[in-house]
């Protein structure tokens, strides 16, 4: 054997190794996580004593169970996307596509710089956001939801611009000098070729964003989560969601039975967390189909 | 002699570097024009000056004229006079060297420039795909796979719908550079003969390194070399190497 050979071989062979080493870590956290939350899983881990349809289409409330964090935290992904997702994908088309040199300099170096935040310093923000509200403009302005989506925003919004700048820029350059000769405008050829094109990874970090702001916890026990408080009633309510839950079991647990209610909220946050990368799967197969052709 | 298009005084730099050195030459319409001359001596950029497609590339700057002739009318391809850029490259049309379709359907990727650029509503854009589809062979082959990747097809069938994309769009002159350099034989040979048949429908103005090509679909012809005009030659008889 040849030492360019060998060289190959053990190149492969460690290849193969860090591939089986991602999916023995996410195949022993999948079966530690079933094998200590599965048995909670049911009626009562979700909906406690109430009713499960009065708790669903009544809004009967719910305590000690996971139904208030379930849509807690349904809640707070749809608002954290409402604020995230237009200025996120826009700001990183503006970079790939329109920004001169300079431009791209300077706002890359702050949507790097915003990466490089730790959430809990997101989380400080908008608790001394909510403070100076209270001073200046809103004296009964609180912790709420609408500010853990806001802040969960500012969380995301960097992966969002860089993700989108990065499926625009990977594109082949002739794809744009291919529509320009057809007649496109600059607009129409970012709009109608390059977004569509790029569709597959913007969706992707799409759903990098959702899944960092349907885990983090930091962020929301500073700005709004709380261990008990039902259904929010509104956007400037306090709420329960799935991760502060989950910390909040694993810090004050009386005993096993809520340590195994705990793993089984940790199942729910997994299984939503799947649910939506498959939701994203069916919806990037479904876009790429209907604009690239049905292969 | 009715000209399709001319350039006049034409110097083209990218960056510092001078692609093009004060070119004068005249296109005749209703004819093949074929560009010759050596790698990197200027034919594709004076080519791309007709229908501003060199602004697409960093560091371009264009000084001198071209005036392109569309609707029996001269228009200069910028500044005062000048069509709408949008209009003057769908009237322009232009195939590459390589097949570039859009990631798109066979379908979309000739009803979609007709739907944006043209404005054309969809069941006639329909009929104008059809209609270029068969202009260039193409229809039997790929009429039950419309809603297919365009990717999917052959480089020589990737070309075929380049140029069936180009004419669909009803262009006056076509910009042909190298459009069989990356074909085989075959597929380069099917080529040749649509733009033989496209003669007197469009006026043609086409990149090629091929002198047998040149010779066998070329009415005249001019050489580059350096970025500059070499020679000029009006008939395809004059297209012999010593003379070239």
């Amino acid at each position: 054997m040849t030492c360019r050979h060998l060289r190959e071989s053990v190149v492969l062979f460690v290849g193969r190794c860090a591939a089986a080493v991602v999916c023995a870590a996410l195949a022993a956290l999948v079966v530690f996580l079933g094998a200590r939350g599965f048995p909670s899983l049911g009626r009562e881990l979700f909906f406690g004593d109430t009713s499960p349809m009065d708790a669903i289409f009544r809004g009967a409330p719910v305590w000690d169970a996971l139904w208030p964090a379930v849509t807690g935290t349904f809640r707070l992904l749809v608002l954290t996307m409402a604020f995230a997702l237009l200025p996120g994908a826009a700001s990183g088309v503006f970079l790939a596509c329109y920004a001169g040199r300079r431009q791209k300099y300077w706002l890359g170096l702050a949507v790097d710089t915003l990466s490089g935040v730790p959430s809990v310093v997101i989380g400080l923000f908008g608790f001394v956001l909510i403070i100076f509200l209270r001073r200046v403009l809103l004296p009964g302005a609180t912790t709420c939801l609408v500010l853990s989506a806001f802040c969960l925003a500012t969380l995301v919004l960097p992966s969002l611009t860089a993700a989108t700048r990065n499926a625009l820029e990977s594109l082949p350059p002739g794809l744009t000098v291919t529509a320009a000769a057809l007649g496109f405008t600059h607009n129409k050829i970012v709009l109608r070729v390059l977004v569509p094109a790029a569709g597959k990874g913007i969706l992707g970090g799409v759903i990098l964003a959702m899944a960092r702001a349907a885990e983090d916890t930091a962020v929301i026990m500073l700005t709004g989560a709380v261990a008990n408080a039902g259904s929010p009633s509104g956007l400037a309510a306090k709420f329960e969601a799935l991760p502060f839950r989950i910390y909040y079991t694993a810090a004050q647990y009386a005993n096993p039975r809520e340590l195994a209610d705990g793993f089984g909220a940790a199942l729910v946050l997994m299984f939503l967390s799947g649910g939506m990368l498959l939701i994203a799967w069916a919806l990037q197969r479904s876009l790429s189909g209907k604009w690239g052709g049905v292969r | 002699m009715n000209c399709c298009a001319s350039v006049r005084g034409l110097t083209v730099f990218f960056g510092a570097h001078k692609a093009l050195d004060n070119v004068t030459a005249s296109f005749p319409a209703g004819q093949v024009s074929v560009l010759l001359g050596r790698s990197g001596s200027g034919k594709t950029t004076l080519m791309r000056s007709l229908n501003r497609l060199n602004e697409c590339f960093e560091g371009c700057r264009e000084e001198g004229e071209a005036t392109v002739t569309l609707g029996g009318a001269a228009h200069p391809v910028r500044g005062a006079g000048a069509l709408p850029l949008a209009e003057l490259r769908r009237r322009v049309g232009m195939v590459f060297q390589n097949p570039n379709p859009l990631p798109v359907s066979i379908r979309r990727n000739i009803t979609m420039p007709l739907s944006v650029v043209a404005n054309i509503p969809k069941d006639e854009a329909e009929a104008s795909m059809e209609r270029a589809l068969r202009d260039v062979g193409l229809w039997e082959e790929v009429r039950n796979r419309l809603d297919r990747p365009a990717a999917g097809l052959s480089g020589g069938q990737q070309q075929r719908l380049c140029l069936a994309r180009a004419i669909a769009l009803e262009p006056e002159i076509l910009l042909l550079d190298e459009p069989t350099a990356s074909l085989d034989r075959a597929s380069a040979a099917r080529i040749e003969e649509l733009i033989l048949s496209f003669r007197g429908r469009y006026s043609i103005i086409m990149v090629s390194h091929s002198l047998t090509q040149a010779r066998a679909v070329g009415d005249c012809a001019l050489v580059l070399s350096d970025g500059r005009v070499e020679n000029t030659l009006d008939s395809i008889n004059n297209l012999h190497p010593r003379r070239i």
